[in-house]
């Protein structure tokens, strides 16, 4: 799990020069390099000097933060019985939320903390069922299992612990928004499930106790969902867009 | 009113009204009753834009713009899944610095000028120096584009000076199946990858460059089936952790792990001798090397492997005897299903063909091929390299369906469907890639007899190895015009004298051919941005300029313009007009034509309207007597291949006209640079998952960017703390060639072994191609990316 | 002879319904309406309803139409007999 990344003696220079390389901003060190215009920098946590007297107690490596606590602050979450009040606001925060992450609705969403990038994932430690560590939700993965996850992951921010991170790209592409729900038949009718299933099987990764509020099923013991919510043929691909067999 | 006049004039009313109820009213019966949110968005299929793989994406358009993609259900080669370049490939079209206007190089700026003005001065160019003119295309050409670039120089023009990319990524490979097969292109096919016991990865890294095949192997394992994977490799990769069985080799040494293998099986018996007397011929190669060789006896061939003892490949490789060994007794065992896969590691190598071949031979003497997971298995690196590059032949030696100019019977053929007057096609092939590039950065007078290029989807100031002496001196010799065709301002278009901005992807129509001999095609479905346009256009107006300028070549024998393309009724459409072109389907037209030439080599392919209907079909796609369409997934094997009916096996383009494959011996010798004591480190380019080639595309993806921002050297550890080199630090990587600066990154995405260091090659800013060595293999002329000597210092001042 | 009412729907991509479209053009049994957004009115005429069947099964399989939905058929078998 933990590996020592990069630096070791040289530690805090180097973090200072990789600050200073951040809040000054990014000298390029080439040329040519009109074509890409800054937008916001994406921020990346701040790697805290370790001292060799703490070489022993303290925990470093991809999710150190969360393994130095993990033990005490290991949760699951609400009970499953427990009443689920939120609101409309909860709601568009959660989907702002889940548009930071994602290109588009249906993308595969980036990773918000460090990861091992040579060794086989480890991610189903967490994310196979779901966890709640210091704090933070690691959702449960809402598709089957793969097991190549970097395949369609990847990190929201420079994944190398010493660098001077050059401006991100301008886009001018609009993803595909989230909706904000389903169609009901009527008032009080179960409404329809207003996005493709495709990878996104496991209604509970978002939507069960661990899922943001504003998405969060108000009836989570319940288990088979499309018993009354419908999911839609066109968005599954099993409509006939094109003749193909 | 007669009755059936009655009939069916009651018959239209009621099904206009019915029409207009179910496109105003009521919407139609059925599944599509279900009210669809975001039904304002439209689906329809394409191949993704990025590698050899050939995956389908759903792209969902809405207002004229792409806004979101899925991956295709009902495509075979994915199943439902991508990569995460995949996933992100509707990115690429919306880059804030699309280029949306013709530019003009004008007292060294570049200047807007119109569509007319930069086709007169490309037209120009062709008619006063044909010679000097050549088209340096791509892989990521679709099949249209490339049959028309190539029918505009080697009918057009007559001079065959036209060359792709994919010479510097699977021309080996090419090479390799020619001289093993007699023809191109693999046997098996990814449903190989559904059946084997064991995949052995020959220098290459799936995990990052092919990952959906990479998965659809490990995801087996997750099913409960056993899989062993072997990585044969130079650096620990993401790969590697998948693989029960990492074997480090030194740079060059796979063939005398490949012969260690074959001496085993020979020496010990365990070869498929039943397979080889019925299937296979020896063969070895001659001096000068060619694709045919000379015959050798199977004792010959038995003496010739002697030396390659596992010790002695221990010695040379730095692999353990007992992998060796562990190797052989897998190929050994004709119970198991063994396929390989190789992708740049064997083809970037200046024993390119030589390295294919072994493999080949491996997989021929243990009889480990035809059946479903025994396969010897080239991955490829772009899109449409087999479609368009392979099949359309659009290499300078190479004419449409497997035929080569230098045949006399294969340029007849050629004019016969080109409907030329015979003699037409020259039979003198013109300049490999590096060749080209070479003398159009040569002065005039001094034998550079090359002054304009025409490059079309690619980056060659970038992916051209030793750039500072293959592409660089052309910009201020005089007299050299550079033209480019792209989407961005590219280091290649930004060096240009003339930019033409094109359509890209679901922004036109096309084709592509994948890297299982799958054909594929897909539908307009946005506008391009401003004035860019299609390639094929492209291509066809500067043609009908040098028609309208009389040169002869542009004129069929029977005087007509050589892209005649017609209406329904027959009536020639100017499509040479950007208001007429999407008049009809030009891309079926030319495909029906290209379609042609399929038939020489059993590289059938089907109708345009089937590959409408289909996510892709693996030719030869072979009509049956009820009238649909088969394709053929295990070529050369009677259970599968219709043109194989004499034996279980045929190899019916034998190079020896008997139906059988070769397995040849070539010798391992050193590679043409190795560290010394100046440049005393190994120097490794390649790819990473998250950036496509030079990065033109997904430097500009912000998801990809993010996660990984930047070029970088890798380093083994122990080196860099030898040369007191820190992680991020930044360093001088040189060799004889050239030199660039860049951040080391130790033990980051991947570890090489001590002595080696690695640099990705996605990043413009950083080329390293100004490191890289130009040697080539000598039948394929492939560079070698993969090993050159190199130096790394650190620099002088801290931090940069 | 059976004439039967048809209504095409196109694919929803333009160059998929310009595709459809043109192959309907060329076949003579079909008499096309007036298009509505992507449906497309048609009358066909066959020799019987059963041809007339094999031909909207014919018809769905041209690459580029989604669906089709048969409106009305007259079955004036003796239309074209010996009077």
């Amino acid at each position: 799990m933990s590996r020592v990344r990069g630096i070791e003696v040289g530690l805090a220079a180097a973090v200072a020069i990789a600050v200073i390389g951040f809040v000054t901003g990014v000298t390029t060190t080439g040329h040519e390099v009109s074509a890409y215009v800054s937008v916001r920098p994406v921020p990346r946590p701040e790697v805290a000097a370790r001292g060799y007297a703490d070489m022993r107690t303290r925990s470093y490596g991809p999710n150190a933060e969360a393994q130095a606590q993990w033990f005490g602050a290991l949760a699951t979450g609400p009970a499953i019985s427990e009443p689920v009040v939120q609101s409309e606001a909860d709601r568009a925060a959660a989907l702002a939320r889940r548009a930071e992450r994602r290109a588009y609705d249906g993308a595969p969403p980036t990773i918000p903390h460090d990861i091992d990038q040579l060794a086989v994932p480890s991610c189903l430690a967490c994310h196979a069922e779901g966890k709640v560590i210091a704090g933070m939700v690691a959702p449960r993965m809402s598709h089957a299992r793969h097991d190549s996850c970097v395949q369609c992951h990847v990190v929201a921010a420079d994944p190398r612990r010493v660098a001077q991170t050059p401006p991100a790209p301008e886009t001018v592409f609009v993803g595909l928004e989230s909706v904000r729900g389903g169609e009901r038949a009527w008032p009080g009718a179960p409404p329809t499930i207003p996005h493709s299933t495709r990878m996104r099987e496991r209604c509970d990764a978002c939507h069960g106790t661990l899922g943001a509020l504003g998405m969060r099923s108000t009836h989570p013991w319940r288990q088979s969902c499309v018993q009354c919510h419908a999911p839609s043929a066109a968005l599954d691909q099993r409509t006939t867009t094109s003749r193909s067999p | 009113m007669d009755r059936r006049e009655f009939l069916r004039t009651s018959a239209l009313a009621a099904a206009s009204a019915a029409a207009y109820r179910m496109a105003h009213g009521q919407p139609a019966p059925g599944p599509r009753t279900t009210p669809a949110p975001n039904g304002d968005v439209r689906w329809d299929k394409a191949p993704c834009r990025f590698c050899g793989t050939g995956c389908h994406v759903q792209v969902g358009v809405r207002n004229d713009k792409v806004v979101a993609i899925a991956a295709d259900e009902k495509a075979e080669v994915n199943k439902g899944l991508l990569c995460v370049k995949g996933y992100h490939v509707g990115l690429a079209l919306y880059g804030k610095d699309r280029l949306t206007r013709p530019l003009l190089r004008r007292n060294g700026k570049l200047e807007p000028i119109s569509w007319e003005e930069a086709l007169d001065i490309v037209a120009k160019r062709a008619f006063d120096n044909p010679a000097g003119f050549a088209i340096y295309g791509s892989g990521q050409w679709t099949i249209p584009e490339g049959y028309a670039a190539n029918k505009l120089i080697k009918a057009g023009l007559a001079t065959n000076q036209i060359d792709p990319n994919a010479r510097l990524c699977m021309s080996s490979a090419v090479t390799g199946f020619l001289s093993t097969y007699g023809v191109d292109e693999p046997a098996g096919c990814y449903d190989d990858l559904d059946k084997a016991d064991v995949v052995i990865m020959w220098g290459n890294n799936p995990a990052e460059m092919h990952p959906v095949l990479f998965s659809r192997i490990v995801d087996r394992r997750s099913r409960g089936e056993k899989v062993t994977l072997i990585d044969l490799t130079t650096r620990r990769t993401r790969t590697s952790g998948f693989c029960q069985h990492t074997l480090f080799f030194k740079p060059n040494s796979d063939l005398a792990i490949a012969n260690g293998i074959a001496h085993l099986l020979v020496e010990r018996g365990t070869f498929d001798k039943a397979f080889v007397d019925a299937y296979c011929n020896f063969r070895q190669r001659t001096e000068p090397p060619t694709l045919d060789g000379q015959a050798m006896t199977f004792e010959a061939y038995r003496r010739a492997l002697a030396d390659y003892t596992p010790e002695k490949v221990e010695a040379i490789s730095g692999v353990a005897a007992a992998d060796i060994r562990m190797l052989a007794d897998l190929f050994g065992k004709r119970d198991l299903r063994i396929t390989s896969l190789w992708c740049m590691g064997m083809n970037q190598h200046t024993r390119g063909t030589a390295i294919n071949d072994l493999v080949h031979g491996i997989h021929l003497l243990s009889g480990h091929f035809g059946r479903p997971g025994d396969a010897p298995t080239s991955l490829t690196g772009q899109p449409s390299a087999c479609g368009t590059v392979r099949e359309v032949g659009t290499l300078a030696h190479g004419l449409p369906g497997g035929l080569v100019v230098t045949k006399p019977e294969h340029r007849k053929e050629a004019e016969a469907v080109w409907n030329l007057p015979a003699g037409r096609i020259n039979a003198k092939p013109g300049y490999h890639t590096v060749e080209l590039w070479k003398r159009f950065s040569t002065p005039k007078d001094k034998g550079g007899d090359i002054d304009t290029i025409w490059v079309m989807v690619t980056n060659p100031a970038r992916s051209l190895p030793n750039i500072n002496q293959l592409f660089e001196p052309s910009r201020s010799l005089p007299g050299k015009f550079l033209i480019v065709s792209d989407v961005y301002p590219t280091a290649t278009a930004m060096a240009a004298d003339l930019v033409l901005p094109s359509a890209m992807w679901v922004e036109k129509n096309g084709m592509f051919g994948n890297s299982e001999r799958r054909t594929q095609q897909w539908f307009r479905m946005v506008r391009p941005p401003g004035e860019a346009r299609d390639d094929t256009w492209q291509l066809l107006a500067v043609a009908r300029r040098l028609f309208d300028r009389g040169v002869p070549g542009l004129k069929d024998k029977d005087g007509q313009f050589l892209f005649r393309i017609r209406d329904a009724a027959g009536a020639e459409v100017p499509v040479w007009d950007w208001k007429r072109y999407y008049d009809v389907n030009v891309d079926e037209q030319l495909f029906e034509e290209y379609r042609k030439f399929s038939r020489f080599k059993h590289k059938d392919l089907a109708p345009y309207s089937e590959y409408v209907k289909a996510r892709g079909l693996r030719w030869p796609v072979v009509e049956q007597p009820d009238g649909t369409w088969r394709e053929t997934r295990f070529r050369f094997a009677r259970h599968d291949d219709p043109y194989a009916k004499k034996a279980d096996i045929q190899f019916y383009h034998s190079v020896t006209k008997d139906d059988r494959a070769l397995i040849w011996f070539h010798p391992y010798e050193p590679p043409p640079e190795s560290p010394d004591r100046d440049y005393p480190l190994w120097l490794c380019t390649g790819r990473v998952i998250e950036h496509w080639h030079t990065g033109t595309m997904t430097m500009r993806i912000p998801q990809l960017q993010r996660a990984m921002p930047e070029s970088y050297l890798e380093m083994n550890r122990e080196d860099a703390k030898a040369l007191g080199i820190a992680d991020g630090e930044v360093v001088i990587v040189e060799s004889r060639r050239g030199k660039i600066e860049l951040p080391v990154w130790i033990d980051g995405r991947a570890q090489p072994a001590r002595g080696s260091v690695f640099v990705p090659f996605f990043d413009e800013r950083l080329a390293i191609n100004r490191v890289t060595l130009e040697a080539h293999d000598p039948l394929s002329k492939q560079p070698d990316y993969k090993k050159c000597a190199v130096r790394v210092r650190k620099k002088e001042r801290q931090p940069r | 002879m059976t004439v039967s009412g048809l209504v095409i729907t196109f694919m929803d991509t333009p160059e998929a319904a310009s595709f459809a479209l043109a192959r309907l053009h060329e076949d003579a049994r079909l008499l096309l309406g007036e298009p509505v957004a992507n449906r497309l009115p048609i009358v066909a005429e066959t020799a019987d309803a059963t041809s007339g069947e094999t031909l909207v099964r014919e018809l769905e399989s041209i690459a580029g139409i989604a669906r089709v939905d048969v409106i009305s058929i007259d079955f004036a078998e003796d239309l074209d007999g010996p009077a």
